[in-house]
């Protein structure tokens, strides 16, 4: 096993959650805008 | 006259290419769509931005085509009384160093993404690029617009990956926490369970015989010591050892498994250390008094009525294993056993097991010699185990029964006779106890009178057999009553035996197998 393998799990666990609240972020900042623009 | 050194001068004037003038309608059209086309490219140039963000960070995190991982730290080569020859679990340390580097590979792709689209809208608006310099250029009051465009959005996507960074933040400390609370849940749970089952571990090694709180477990594929694999910094359920071979931090999850060691005299501990309670058989008595041979005949009744019951006793090291082989040997063959050394003697495992329960039997030999001397009875740490104490008197030492063999008798026995008194044994060895803080009131002592095929006509006629007649045997016509009184105040319950060590066949005696019986019922076994 290489040393970064070690971590593998764990950083794609990072990534998932990085990617999870970025959209759920994102989502909620459209969803902001829309409402402000009265659209 | 010209300066011979003046160059000429070749003048290349610079012309700005003159664009399409626009008409006052396209420049009215423009004006209103300018608003629109600064929203929907604020939006787009801005999911642009947080993706190529995501792409760093997916980069940074050694993820992907175009990895670009942190180097791991390496553990160090064995324990240093810090630091593990393992790997930092991730939440404890490089989970923060992960962040710092994805931040910083992030920050160089989103601004390298950024730049890359400045320079196209110029290209497509304002300056034509130098390969394609007849292009014609985009209406200006639109690229305007996506400049004015990217700078906002640069703002807004900067705004929101700083929202997602602090949440990212959040996150990771919430895991963190629950990583902390797991922890200490998973060692209160393994030691909850320890207590329950009542597991403790005692070093089986001479010189040391310590209480070991957790062994110390060697990694079965680089055979590197790991001092405390419990759940800490190093992993939760299990931790990786710097060969990166995963390995499991609880006696419940299986370390059992792996090879222990004693973390203070670094020696091997017995196979499956802590995964069964521990019958710990301390043997006192005067040189001589049969205490060897009736250890290994208590292993071989032990074996006996295992597997009787459907059930195993084996040597639970390779040490008892050698032993048990030469001690069967020498009973088969009728053979003496061998003088014990006055050293520390390396204790004698048995793995029993029987109906579902396990056990590992303990037994600590000593030689007579040490409990005549009170700084040698303290070397002896395994007193200070929970234990069944047991006190092997020869009869043939008790001068009233003595007296009564006669004179042939006497010499015949007299090689094999043992000299010192057992009171005075008792008393050295209960009085170093008491110096060592041991509380014996709380437990129970084993009297067993050896050679008892020796003194068959002497048994026969006091008609002992019974452990209160045995008692009253000694109490009275063997005048021990001081003795006796002694071991009643000291220990909350005494049991009295007459034991013979040779063979009945090819088990132990069943005067063997009676003490045996009793030990091993006391502790929770049904043999």
């Amino acid at each position: 096993m290489k040393s970064h393998d070690v971590y593998h799990r764990w950083r794609i666990t990072l990534f998932s959650i990085w990617v999870t609240l970025g959209a759920t972020i994102c989502v909620v900042a459209v969803v902001l805008l829309v409402r402000r623009l009265g659209l | 006259m010209t300066p011979k050194n003046r160059q000429p001068f070749y003048p290349y004037p610079y012309v700005i290419p003159v664009g399409r003038s626009m008409s006052p309608l396209e420049i009215g059209l423009s004006l209103l769509a300018f608003p629109f086309v600064f929203t929907a490219f604020s939006l787009y140039e801005a999911g642009r931005m947080f993706a190529a963000w995501g792409k760093g960070v997916r980069s940074g995190l050694g993820l992907g085509a175009d990895a670009q991982p942190v180097t791991v730290r390496p553990p160090v080569e064995r324990w240093d009384g810090k630091r593990e020859p393992a790997y930092v679990q991730y939440l404890f340390g490089p989970v923060w160093r992960d962040i710092k580097h994805t931040v910083a590979v992030a920050r160089e792709a989103a601004r390298k993404a950024v730049t890359a689209r400045f320079k196209l809208v110029q290209t497509r608006y304002f300056v034509p690029s130098d390969d394609r310099p007849d292009e014609p250029l985009g209406n200006r009051f639109v690229g305007v617009g996506r400049y004015a465009a990217l700078a906002f959005a640069a703002v807004l996507a900067a705004a929101l990956l700083t929202v997602l960074f602090a949440v990212q933040a959040v996150a990771i400390v919430v895991l963190w926490l629950i990583g902390i609370a797991a922890i200490y849940l998973l060692r209160g749970a393994d030691s909850l369970l320890l207590l329950g089952r009542g597991i403790r571990i005692t070093c089986p090694n001479p010189d040391c015989y310590r209480r070991v709180p957790y062994p110390t477990y060697q990694c079965d594929k680089c055979r590197t010591m790991q001092h405390d694999v419990r759940p800490g910094r190093y992993g939760m359920l299990h931790r990786y050892c710097k060969c990166g071979n995963r390995m499991p931090t609880l006696l419940m999850l299986g370390s059992h498994r792996l090879k222990g060691f004693c973390p203070y005299c670094d020696k091997e501990l017995e196979q499956s250390a802590g995964r069964a309670p521990e019958i710990v058989l301390p043997v006192f008595g005067s040189p001589g008094a049969g205490k060897t041979q009736f250890l290994g005949a208590v292993a071989m009744a032990s074996e006996t009525l295992t597997g009787r019951s459907g059930g195993s006793a084996r040597p639970a090291d390779d040490y008892t294993g050698k032993w048990y082989h030469q001690t069967t040997d020498a009973f088969t063959r009728g053979s003496a056993m061998t003088k014990t050394a006055t050293v520390a003697q390396h204790a004698y495992s048995m793995r029993l097991e029987v109906g579902g329960k396990a056990r590992t039997l303990k037994m600590f030999d000593a030689a007579g010699e040490i409990f005549k001397s009170s700084s040698l009875i303290r070397e002896m740490g395994y007193l200070q185990a929970r234990a069944t104490y047991v006190m092997v008197i020869d009869p043939l030492s008790l001068p009233r029964l003595w007296d009564s063999l006669d004179a042939a008798r006497q010499k015949e026995l007299k090689p094999i006779r043992a000299e010192a008194p057992p009171q005075m044994v008792f008393e050295e060895t209960v009085q170093t106890m008491h110096g060592m803080n041991i509380r014996t009131t709380g437990a129970r002592l084993a009297v067993v009178l050896s050679k008892a095929d020796l003194i068959r006509p002497q048994i026969m006629a006091a008609e002992v057999g019974t452990s209160d007649s045995i008692r009253a045997w000694l109490q009275g016509p063997l005048e021990q009553g001081n003795l006796i009184r002694a071991m009643d105040h000291e220990f909350a319950s005494g049991r009295y035996f007459l034991t013979a060590a040779p063979l009945a066949g090819t088990t132990a005696d069943l005067s063997i197998e009676s003490f045996a019986a009793w030990l091993l019922n006391g502790e929770g076994m049904t043999v």
